[in-house]
């Protein structure tokens, strides 16, 4: 798995974001990703594979054999993993690293690298139980036994960080758990604490976009610095105080964050979204495209309200990339490239969500808008000049 | 899986190589680590002593074992290879710490290591038991104890890194404090330490699996980014653990990467949430902001070094000490809308450099004078502390003021006069200044250039001198502020206030009125721009006045026209611009502010609970009224109303209490009151009231309490001041109430303030009782007794007497005897052995006056009169004790008398229930009382003591002023321990006593008390004969007299 993402560093090093092409470079590197089954090959040879790696049939049985020799019934799209590019859903990736025997860090090794996604939510009830069955070698089977006798819990509003029960403190608990019996009782007896989630990657993103929409905010600073004044909406009136901030909109503000005004940015605007620019689009990445940040999402996430995984972390992703490049660090001398990649990492790791990875297509757009000499290094422009390309390419298209 | 400790008591043998086996027994389990839990437990040695120990065991967390009765841990078989694995790196971190301690300058700070054993089929570490605690456990009381440990932290790692270590896993739990000193801490847990610059560290890292701690971990360890792991890596757990000391938990991911100008890094953390409280330097926060900002850096080469943290640690601790006097600045955020006066700015600035002492800022009221200073200072305050005082009264009442100036450990004490109080502030302030940079801005001066002010000179601060009055004259510089010079700075003055001025754009080849009209199309015109300009023209560019005007314009209070009419009507018509005519004819230009300010309020812009508002905020002086509480008092919905006030102009609000401009507030005060208005005020009179009556006694609970108490003293001050005069308040029985309290809570100090109101309340006859009236009369006798003016108290007391005569209260007759007692004991200035005539006169009068007193309480039938009764009686049995000793057999009768009178008394109030209205003070006579009987007539040192602790408990209960406690608490018990003989524990008190005194030194009434009490002490050591003793206090004395000397004292006796 190492040499794959030495290869998309050295993918990314070969190309400069001046050049004229950039574009295409992009579009090219974005084709080399690998899809989920084509990381999956690279674990099966890690874990006893000898067989013909083209072969989808001896893919299959071996994955298939894998599950019987464990007495687990195996998935039903194993196939179709390889035919139709398909990916398997968390409970099945979960069921793989049962199967294959992975220790909890090489469980959340394999989520990282190939599904993209987090191992354990310990605001849920099965990554309770999962990570419970892991350290204690019990079978998959054994673990969907005890999910199975568990009630179903609703997920509720995020509550507030004061009366929050953080990931870490369960961690610690489920350390104390003995026994099954044990590990029933903790979840039934805590169940208030597997109504919410994310507590901490909610409050980050809420600080964030505080930073950027809130008063003075980053969008603003920006506007009346660079903008095109033509953008600015607020009408100046005498004989009452402009109320500039009010009626900004979540919308407009992701429109800037992402660098797409203008006319022909117009239509977006009154769909009210980018879903157009992002499906069905040769430069886009299907990873990248799913769960990309949106205007519902990030006001469901302000509110309160659940959101996906995937979609949070994308937000985390993005705002922080913003706030880091549109505030005063972009004036910091130094290494910033590296100086970002930390910050980032840190606020995903602080919200519970893996490190950036270059070998995930989202984060790789971000890290590679970085890969420029210091001197002319703009990686917001970068990532603007990306969505805007991918604008005008499908507007120009109609 | 739960890790099983070892049961309490157990024995567990242990075997060591050629040591053989030993057995430990099993205390107490005191921690858990991730490889290991921890007990506390003892072994016998050879002489059958035993030997308390630490025990670790070594018990990974993610293994699964099964605990045996006896104690043995059996591992799962497929964890057995792990598991051994974990022994081998638990024995290493042994071997490490072992090697690690022999060296020089780490044997101290490591944990001592007895021996490394096995048994129950695991490994053990002995290690030599220590008293102490964790810091997470234990954490520091004060800044300075704080910054001191992590220094020695700092240094301990540093010291590791020179042994080409870095520790990787500090944390609060891992950092062990001995109750003696903070200069030594001990290190365990060392299973994450790793050698720098190994070219096998990735492979070490990875195999020994190091981990990290939430919070004090940088990222580079999280994500095992082993290229960058090094002593960095350290120096981010180092100012992760002093955030989380200061802040209570560790800093979060927007507390890490701060970036920016260096005096902005104070706004990066709060402040006002740090666990430490207390009133720091400036400087300190912007050292600690710095600090933190250097170490909290997600990537590792932002980092400071250790080197560089050592000494910003270094630096930090000196500004934490509170120990030595420093000056309290103020602090003022730049104004970003400051406009224009780059020329006076420029001209505060060259002075600066000048090197010149004093300057002075003239100008009229409104002008712009304090605002223009304050944006000074802000923009220059980081290279110097700075200081704002708002003058009133006199120079001297405005330096002694310790709300407004404020140094460290130097406060005026009690019975301190304010002149002494200011001498003595002067000369701590050179002492400040020989070390720092220091402006003084004295604001509202109107005072004369006379020794006062040049006292002040002589501290060596500068001065930024502000004042209406002309002083161009005087041998100073002085600078001017006149309005705006040119057009556009009055234009921009005008826009900012009425629209933005971030609408307009900052660079433009159009002029500003073109500007003006671009951004603002289709709703200022051309005929507007002349209109305003036709009222800056008609203010003459007075700033406070344009300002004024614009926000009424733009809150649609006003049109350009209705503006200009009221111009017309009501102002600034002939104003000269020559400066001599600017200033005799100033009195007038004043006049024509408040006409159109009254002018302005009188439009009837504002809402009636505006109105309100503005009135009673105009009753407080500065600093003014806390925002919150006014919500509160007055019940209001919300603070839209005085935020609002505040952006239309009204009202300024700084560290969340808000006052008027000075002219605004002069304006207000003008306005008639209306009847809502009253009701406002009156619910202020009787909250103040409330919390002053009702804090009395907590105010011994805190510094913090006592200073906000006293802040409502003051604010009730200024309200009594403010309302005095206008008859609605002064008959209403709420406004007495409050001024009486106010008098009775006014510290000593302001006696002549006290005095001043005493006359008016007098005058108004307004009280509650005869009684309120008779205890403020003794209250105001005791001051003048005090204050030695004895025609006064005199004065005094004979109206007291010709009131007590029409009342049938016997509390008052009694209260009457016992101010005469008072006059009588200060006659005699403590000379209870009278030896001349006149003496003998005043000793014979008091005795009768006490005699008088207790006859006259004795009639009482409530609690209080019955209780003060008791008092009269302890006082005389007291008295009688003290007196001529060779007539004591002959008192001792009497003594009794009084003595058990007094305790009967006292008993069956307390049976009835209503021990909770006998005044502290009635106790602490009893047990005072008491001791000096069991001194005096039936020695008995048992009894003594526990007197002594009580009177000493309630005297600190009392309100009673320091000096007062030193000399009872302490200096009373010494001379009772004298004279019981018992000579150590004599000198036991006066120690306290001394050491009570010294963080006054320099205070006149504390030295005097300093050289009695050494004096006190050569004494007791010429009696027992102790010629060490002798030698070592007259050192003592002559070190001392040198020390007066050096600061001026001179103790004339």
């Amino acid at each position: 798995m190492q040499t794959y993402t030495v290869e998309l560093q050295n993918k990314i090093n070969t190309f400069s974001t001046r050049e004229a092409d950039y574009n295409q470079e992009l579009i090219d590197a974005m084709q080399r990703f690998r899809s989920c089954d084509q990381a999956l090959d690279a674990f099966i040879k890690l874990h006893g594979f000898s067989g013909n790696i083209h072969s989808i049939q001896e893919k299959v049985s071996f994955i298939k054999n894998k599950f019987k020799e464990k007495g687990e019934d195996s998935p039903r799209f194993v196939e179709e993993w390889y035919t139709e590019h398909k990916p398997f859903l968390k409970k099945t990736g979960m069921q793989i690293c049962f199967v294959f025997d992975l220790s909890e860090e090489e469980t959340r090794d394999f989520f990282r690298r190939i599904c993209f996604d987090r191992a354990f939510d310990l605001h849920t009830v099965e990554d309770v139980v999962y990570l419970y069955g892991i350290r204690n070698h019990l079978k998959y089977r054994e673990c969907a036994d005890i999910i199975g006798q568990i009630p179903k819990l609703d997920k509720q509003r995020i509550v507030d960080m004061d009366t929050a029960i953080y990931t870490e403190e369960i961690e610690e608990e489920i350390n104390e758990i003995s026994s099954i019996e044990e590990l029933k009782e903790y979840i039934s007896y805590h169940k208030d604490i597997f109504s919410y989630n994310n507590v901490t990657a909610y409050s980050n993103i809420q600080t964030l976009w505080n930073q950027i929409a809130g008063e003075n905010g980053l969008v603003y600073q920006e506007k009346y610095e660079s903008y095109d004044r033509e953008e600015i909406g607020d009408v100046p009136v005498i004989g009452r105080k402009v109320r500039k901030r009010d009626d900004h909109s979540t919308l407009s503000i992701l429109f800037q964050i992402l660098g797409l005004k203008g006319e022909l940015s117009a239509k977006l605007y009154s769909e009210r979204g980018i879903k157009r620019i992002l499906g069905d689009n040769s430069l886009v990445h299907k990873l990248v495209a799913e769960d990309f940040p949106d205007r519902n999402s990030i006001e469901k996430i302000l509110r309160g309200e659940h959101v996906s995984y995937g979609k949070i972390r994308k937000i985390l992703v993005l705002l922080s990339f913003y706030v880091f490049w549109a505030g005063s660090e972009k004036d910091r001398g130094g290494d910033k490239k590296n100086r970002c990649k930390n910050r980032l990492d840190m606020i995903l790791i602080e919200s519970g969500y893996e490190p950036l990875y270059l070998g995930n297509p989202y984060d790789f757009m971000f890290l590679c808008s970085m890969e420029e000499e210091e001197d002319y290094m703009d990686p917001l422009e970068n990532i603007r000049g990306y969505m805007r390309e991918l604008n005008d390419t499908i507007i120009l298209h109609i | 899986m739960r890790r099983i400790a070892l049961k309490e008591n157990c024995k567990i043998s242990l075997v060591c190589g050629e040591e053989g086996k030993r057995s430990f027994f099993i205390t107490k389990e005191v921690g858990r680590g991730g490889t290991c839990l921890v007990y506390d437990g003892y072994y016998l040695d050879y002489a059958g002593n035993k030997v308390s120990v630490r025990i670790k065991e070594c018990y990974p967390y993610k293994l699964h074992f099964e605990r045996k009765e006896n104690g043995t841990l059996i591992i799962r078989e497929n964890e057995k290879e792990i598991f051994e694995k974990k022994k081998r790196d638990f024995q290493d971190a042994y071997s490490l710490a072992c090697r690690l301690r022999s060296e020089e300058g780490l044997t101290n700070s490591i944990s001592f290591g007895i021996n490394l054993y096995e048994g129950n089929e695991t490994l053990y570490i002995i290690t030599a038991y220590a008293q102490g605690e964790t810091l997470e456990n234990r954490k520091p009381a004060s800044l300075y104890d704080a910054v001191v440990l992590v220094e020695t932290i700092a240094t301990l790692l540093y010291r590791i890194h020179g042994k080409g270590y870095v520790f990787l896993d500090l944390k609060p739990d891992n950092v062990f404090c001995f109750p003696e000193t903070k200069q030594i801490v001990n290190l365990f847990d060392f299973d994450s330490v790793l050698p720098i610059g190994q070219k096998d560290l990735s492979a070490i890292f990875h195999e020994k699996r190091i981990s990290y701690s939430q919070g004090f971990s940088p990222i580079e360890q999280k994500m095992g980014d082993v290229s960058a792991i090094g002593t960095c890596s350290d120096v981010y757990s180092i100012g992760a653990l002093l955030f989380y000391l200061c802040f209570g938990h560790a800093p979060g991911v927007f507390d890490l990467d701060k970036y920016g100008e260096e005096k902005d890094f104070i706004k990066c953390y709060d402040y006002e949430k740090m666990n430490y409280k207390g009133v720091y330097k400036d400087k300190l926060y912007l050292q600690l902001s710095k600090f933190f900002v250097g170490t909290l850096q997600s990537y590792y080469k932002d980092r400071i070094s250790m080197d560089e943290l050592l000494l910003s640690l270094r630096q930090i601790r000196e500004f934490a000490d509170l120990s030595k006097p420093f000056l309290v600045g103020n602090h003022f955020g730049i104004d970003n809308h400051f406009l224009g006066r780059e020329k006076e700015l420029s001209k505060l600035a060259e002075w600066d450099v000048s090197g010149e002492q004093v300057l002075f800022v003239t100008g009229m009221g409104g002008i712009g004078k304090s605002t223009l200073v304050r944006q000074y200072i802000a923009e220059s305050r980081i290279t110097r502390t700075s200081v704002f005082i708002y003058c009133n009264k006199n120079l001297v009442a405005s330096i002694v003021d310790d709300r407004s100036f404020y140094i460290n450990n130097c406060s005026q004490a009690s019975g301190e006069k304010k002149e002494e109080y200011f001498e003595r502030k002067i000369k701590v302030l050179k002492d400040i200044v020989a070390v720092d940079d220091v402006l003084i801005v004295l604001d509202n001066f109107t005072f004369a250039i006379d020794d006062d002010f040049l006292k002040l000179l002589s501290t060596g601060c500068r001065f930024i001198i502000i004042t209406r009055e002309d002083k161009t004259e005087s041998a100073y510089l002085s600078m001017v502020i006149k309005p705006f010079e040119n057009l556009q700075d009055k234009q921009k003055l005008f826009i900012a206030k009425v629209g933005s001025l971030e609408e307009i754009p900052k660079e433009t080849d159009e002029t500003f009125e073109n500007a003006i009209l671009t951004t603002y199309a289709n709703i200022i015109d051309r005929a507007d721009i002349w209109k305003m300009n036709d009222i800056i023209e008609r203010v003459d560019g007075h700033t406070l006045s344009i300002e004024f005007i614009a926000k009424q314009i733009a809150n649609s209070y006003l049109s350009f026209d209705e503006a200009i009419e009221l111009l017309t009507k009501n102002g600034f018509s002939n104003m000269a611009t020559e400066k001599v005519a600017y200033f005799k004819d100033g009195k007038r230009h004043y006049d024509h502010i408040y006409d159109l300010v009254s002018a302005l309020y009188s439009v009837d812009n504002l809402s009636d609970h505006k109105k309100r508002l503005l009135k009673v905020l105009s009753l407080f002086d500065m600093p003014g009224f806390g925002v919150r509480e006014l919500k509160e008092i007055l019940e209001l919905y919300s603070l839209d109303d005085i935020n609002e006030l505040r952006e239309e102009g009204w009202v300024k609000i700084e560290n969340t209490k808000a006052y008027l401009h000075p002219i605004i507030l002069e304006t207000i005060r003008r306005i008639p009151w209306e009847k809502e208005t009253v009701h406002y005020a009156l619910i202020l009179i009787q909250y103040l009231y409330n919390e002053i009556k009702n804090k009395k006694q907590d105010i011994r609970n805190s510094a913090l309490s006592q200073k906000k108490h006293y802040e409502k003293v003051y604010l009730a001050k200024s309200l009594v001041n403010a309302v005095g005069n206008i008859d609605i308040f002064k008959k209403h029985p709420l406004y007495a109430g409050l001024l009486y309290e106010t008098l009775m809570n006014l510290p000593r100090s302001e006696e002549d303030y006290i005095y001043m109101m005493f006359k008016e309340i007098i005058l108004l006859d307004a009280f509650k009782d005869e009684r309120q009236k008779i205890d403020l009369y003794d209250y105001v006798s005791y001051l003048l007794c005090q204050k030695e003016d004895k025609k006064k108290a005199y004065e005094l007391i004979n109206e007291a007497i010709a009131f007590a005569k029409g009342c049938k209260d016997p509390y008052v007759q009694g209260k009457v005897f016992e101010m005469k007692g008072v006059f009588y004991d200060c006659k005699l200035n403590g000379a209870y052995c009278p030896e001349s005539e006149e003496e003998k006169f005043y000793y014979d009068k008091m005795v009768l006056s006490g005699k008088r007193e207790a006859e006259a309480y004795k009639k009482c039938r409530d609690a209080k009169g019955r209780s003060l009764y008791a008092k009269t009686l302890l006082e005389n049995a007291d008295f009688l004790m003290r007196g001529y000793i060779n007539l004591l057999p002959e008192r001792m009768g009497e003594i009794r008398r009084n003595l058990q009178e007094g305790i009967r008394t006292i008993t069956s109030i307390e049976k009835e229930g209503e021990a909770d209205k006998i005044p502290y003070f009635v106790y602490s006579c009893l047990y005072l009382t008491k001791a000096w009987f069991y001194t005096i007539c039936e020695p008995n040192m048992e009894k003594l003591n526990k007197a002594i602790i009580q009177f000493r408990m309630y005297a600190v209960l009392e309100d009673r002023e320091l000096l007062d406690q030193i000399e009872y608490a302490y200096i009373t018990a010494a001379n009772m321990m004298f004279e019981m003989r018992a000579y150590e524990e004599a000198i036991d008190y006066l120690e306290m006593a001394y050491k009570e005194c010294e963080p006054y030194k320099g205070v006149i009434a504390f030295e005097r008390y300093r050289y009695e009490i050494l004096d006190h002490i050569l004494e007791v050591y010429e009696v027992m004969k102790n010629e060490y003793g002798v030698e070592e206090t007259r050192k003592r004395i002559k070190k001392d007299n040198e020390e007066r000397r050096k600061i001026g004292i001179d103790l004339a006796f």
